[in-house]
């Protein structure tokens, strides 16, 4: 084919012009490629990270925290009832998502029924240091409290269950554990009391008119019987006008007093629990796919109870897979390391439900449910659902979470979404701009050239698609090489990049302080990604059929501008 | 046989209507080899433009041998002047990066030879114009009078009927100049081709056996 030898020819005896056009092909597609691939690292990053709910099967969780709200607060003052922003029936015991909503009450906008639900459901956090011990003995114990997450019988999924769109619900118990050890300590003291003496003596008020002439008149019967003997004065008196005078000795008594607070060498340290439904792998509150080492639970033949550890809280603890963890002397034997979601109902214990709910005295109840709908199209809807349907529940979406995210991931997401298209786009203008002036430059050249060839005989179509061809071949290399750049760029700066952060709440997990304990829990999740820029066979293809778009256009430009060049002007301006 | 009647071509310059070719009549027959002088802006290159298809006149009408070329459509007419018409231009008008063989080859390229016929051809061509040792260097690496050369066997490349020059000597010296007018002159001889040469040096009019000369865009004296 002579047009192939004519075109390697041009390509590389012009080899300036070639190496200088396909650069500027290369930069263009680089510039797109590298962007193309960071910003799908960072999707892919955000995709981990904002969607926490996901890796856990689940497209809303649905929990029943205290939260007191205005309108709560506003109607507690007004003492006038409405509603009362939770639906507790008489306590917790009674179950959530039953009954009527309470007016509202009490201090902080809760209800009294809340309130004697929080501290219900959180009175084992006031530590029994009588029941641990002798006084001097060593303790470890294993404290649980679901603080603002209240509990509610686990037969309540039922209800959520038969809400319009909902695939499956699993169950879960999410527990704020605080582990402490240390020393009984003197918690009694003996107090004698009683021995004293005390006299008592009683006032009184002067005799009215008729009591003294009572008086009077028992005096002067008294002088006229004379001697009789039987006559006494004190008789004459009121009774209320004689005086008491009497010394009372209290008994004695020992008396024994706690002392509020004791001193003591207890340590605690707080973590979060999770119990897990463990009826399905793939939804729950650590599911199989999340667990980076090890197994999951009921993965192995052996008698031993499993956990499993969050990762950061294993290593933080020193622990790894087949470490034993004592829970009030309940051993338990790690069998997975899961790396829970930011964002998530990240704990830091994983245990099957059953064995949290023995642990913690709470048979039988549940405080999260996770909620699969059955299409990703309905999730907003299923949500309005169980709101509406189900009173009191607070209904968390993967939308919700995305929005408590924060830190330099989002930042750069944001960045990304703003300027990542701009980028592309001046890329691709570049790409193409560059070599449609390339082209036309080279065509401006060669007038004399093509002139000529269509003097002897090459019709218009050859031109053309010699020209075309030219810039389609100028443009793949350059869209190979572009691939290149971009995927170094692309690497160098993920390579160079410090970890992006991420902090977010953990959502629905019992956290915060409570009843003194001081900061506890995982309130805020903060996790560092590397951004890799992972460079598909799609974006290549893509970087490669835009650089040969640019090409074609350029070509295209190019071959109109040589189409229309008539040999004898091309001979006549240049002869 | 090549055929003008009443060929005129106007240019526009604002208002003003400058005839460069002013109803030119001529004829001429197969195998001559031809001169058309003339001062500079007399029209000859004009005509030799018209009458060589690479420009429409504003009237009048071409006949080669029983083709009439002014009717023809711009695909036809590019096919006509292929295969049928040479072109030898002062400036040589070689494609710089193409070898001598391939320059040749590039006027046979679009009429569908297989490749090692073309490479063939040029090579004899090459030869013909005594340039056989030659095919494979580039334009840059010949001077003046052999890309000349190279220009002519490309000429020939499609046996045409007509091959013409313009000012096949203006970049050459005189000896190199007089040895290209020879080899032209030969070529018709030999081939039986009938060569056009216009030019404004009266010597290589007078190397020729019929001058043509223009003034005004006229046949003249």
């Amino acid at each position: 084919m002579f047009f192939l030898t004519y075109l390697r020819r041009e390509l590389s005896r012009r080899l300036g012009r070639t190496i200088f056009t396909v650069l500027g092909f290369a930069v263009g597609v680089g510039l797109v490629v590298a962007i193309a691939a960071l910003t799908s690292g960072l999707e892919d990053a955000q995709g981990e990270i904002l969607n926490p709910l996901g890796s856990i099967g689940t497209d809303l969780s649905v929990t029943r925290p205290v939260v007191a709200t205005t309108q709560d607060a506003q109607a507690g003052q007004g003492g006038q009832g409405g509603p009362g922003g939770f639906g507790l029936g008489a306590g917790p015991s009674d179950g959530i998502f039953i009954g009527e909503r309470p007016g509202g009450g009490g201090a902080g906008g809760l209800s009294g029924e809340d309130q004697a639900a929080l501290i219900a459901e959180n009175q084992s956090v006031i530590t029994d240091l009588s029941k641990l011990g002798e006084s001097g003995d060593q303790f470890v114990h294993d404290y649980f409290l679901p603080a603002d997450q209240l509990t509610f019988p686990e037969d309540d999924l039922a209800q959520v269950e038969q809400v319009e769109g909902v695939a499956y619900v699993a169950k879960g118990l999410t527990l704020l554990a605080v582990h402490q050890e240390g020393t009984v300590p003197e918690i009694v003291a003996e107090i004698e009391t009683g021995g004293e003496e005390m006299e008592i003596v009683r006032d009184f008020s002067p005799p009215t008119e008729a009591e003294r002439s009572q008086m009077r008149e028992c005096f002067q019967r008294g002088q006229q019987h004379g001697s009789s003997g039987d006559f006494s004065v004190g008789g004459c008196v009121p009774q209320r006008l004689l005086s008491f005078r009497e010394t009372i000795t209290t008994p004695r008594r020992t008396i024994r007093e706690a002392l509020n607070p004791p001193e003591t060498d207890i340590q605690s340290d707080p973590y979060v629990i999770a119990g897990v439904d463990t009826t399905n792998s793939e939804i729950g509150l650590v599911t199989e796919s999340q667990v980076a080492e090890g197994k999951y639970f009921g993965r192995d033949e052996d008698e031993t109870k499993d956990a499993i550890l969050a990762a950061s809280y294993a290593s933080r603890k020193g622990l790894d897979i087949g470490s034993t963890i004592d829970l009030n002397g309940t051993i338990f034997e790690v069998v997975g390391l899961a790396q829970p979601p930011v964002g998530g109902q990240a704990a830091d214990v994983y245990l099957p439900l059953t064995d949290l709910q023995e642990l913690s005295n709470r048979e039988g109840r549940a405080n999260i449910l996770l909620v699969r709908a059955d299409d990703s199209s309905v999730v907003e809807e299923v949500s309005a659902n169980i709101e509406s349907t189900v009173t009191g529940a607070s209904v968390t979406s993967a939308a919700d979470l995305a929005g408590r995210i924060s830190g330099s991931l989002v930042d750069a997401s944001k960045l990304s979404d703003r300027l990542g298209a701009v980028l592309q786009v001046i890329g691709l203008a570049f790409v193409f701009i560059m070599g449609s002036l390339l082209t036309l430059s080279s065509i401006a050249k060669r007038v004399r050239e093509l002139g000529t060839l269509k003097a002897i005989g090459w019709g218009q179509g050859l031109v053309v698609r010699q020209v075309v061809l030219e810039s389609l071949v100028l443009a793949l290399i350059g869209g190979i090489i572009g691939v290149a750049i971009g995927a170094g760029v692309a690497y160098g700066v993920a390579a160079y990049t410090p970890p992006l952060e991420v902090t977010a709440a953990s959502v629905g997990s019992p956290a915060g302080s409570f009843f003194g304990l001081g900061d506890v829990g995982t309130e805020e999740v903060s996790a560092t990604v590397d951004i890799v820029a992972p460079l598909d066979f799609n974006i290549m293809i893509m970087a490669i059929g835009l650089a040969l778009l640019g090409g074609l256009i350029a070509g295209a430009i190019g071959a109109l501008r040589a189409a229309r060049l008539r040999p004898a002007d091309a001979l006549r301006n240049l002869g | 046989m090549l055929e003008l009647k009443g060929l005129k071509k106007t240019y526009k310059q604002g208002r003003t209507s400058i005839n460069a070719v002013d109803g030119l009549d001529l004829r001429i027959d197969d195998g001559e080899l031809v001169a058309i002088v003339g001062p500079s802006g007399s029209g000859k290159t004009t005509l030799l433009q018209l009458i060589s298809g690479l420009d429409r006149p504003s009237s009048g009408t071409i006949h080669l041998d029983d083709i009439e070329l002014t009717s023809l459509s711009e695909r036809r007419l590019t096919k006509v002047r292929g295969e049928s018409i040479g072109f030898v231009f002062q400036q040589f008008n070689l494609i710089p990066t193409m070898t001598a063989s391939e320059n040749v080859q590039a006027a046979m390229a679009p009429f569908g030879l297989k490749a090692a016929e073309r490479k063939e051809r040029a090579q004899s061509l090459l030869a013909e114009v005594g340039l056989e040792d030659r095919a494979g260097h580039l334009p840059t690496q010949m001077s003046g009078g052999e890309q000349q050369r190279v220009a002519i066997a490309r000429a020939l490349s499609n046996d045409p009927k007509l091959v013409f020059a313009d000012e096949p000597t203006g970049n050459l010296d005189s000896e190199t100049g007089a040895e290209i007018i020879e080899l032209l002159s030969n070529l018709s001889k030999e081939r039986g081709q009938t060569v056009i040469i216009v030019t404004h040096d009266t010597a290589v009019a007078e190397a020729t056996p019929r001058i043509v000369r223009m003034k005004d865009g006229k046949l003249s004296l």
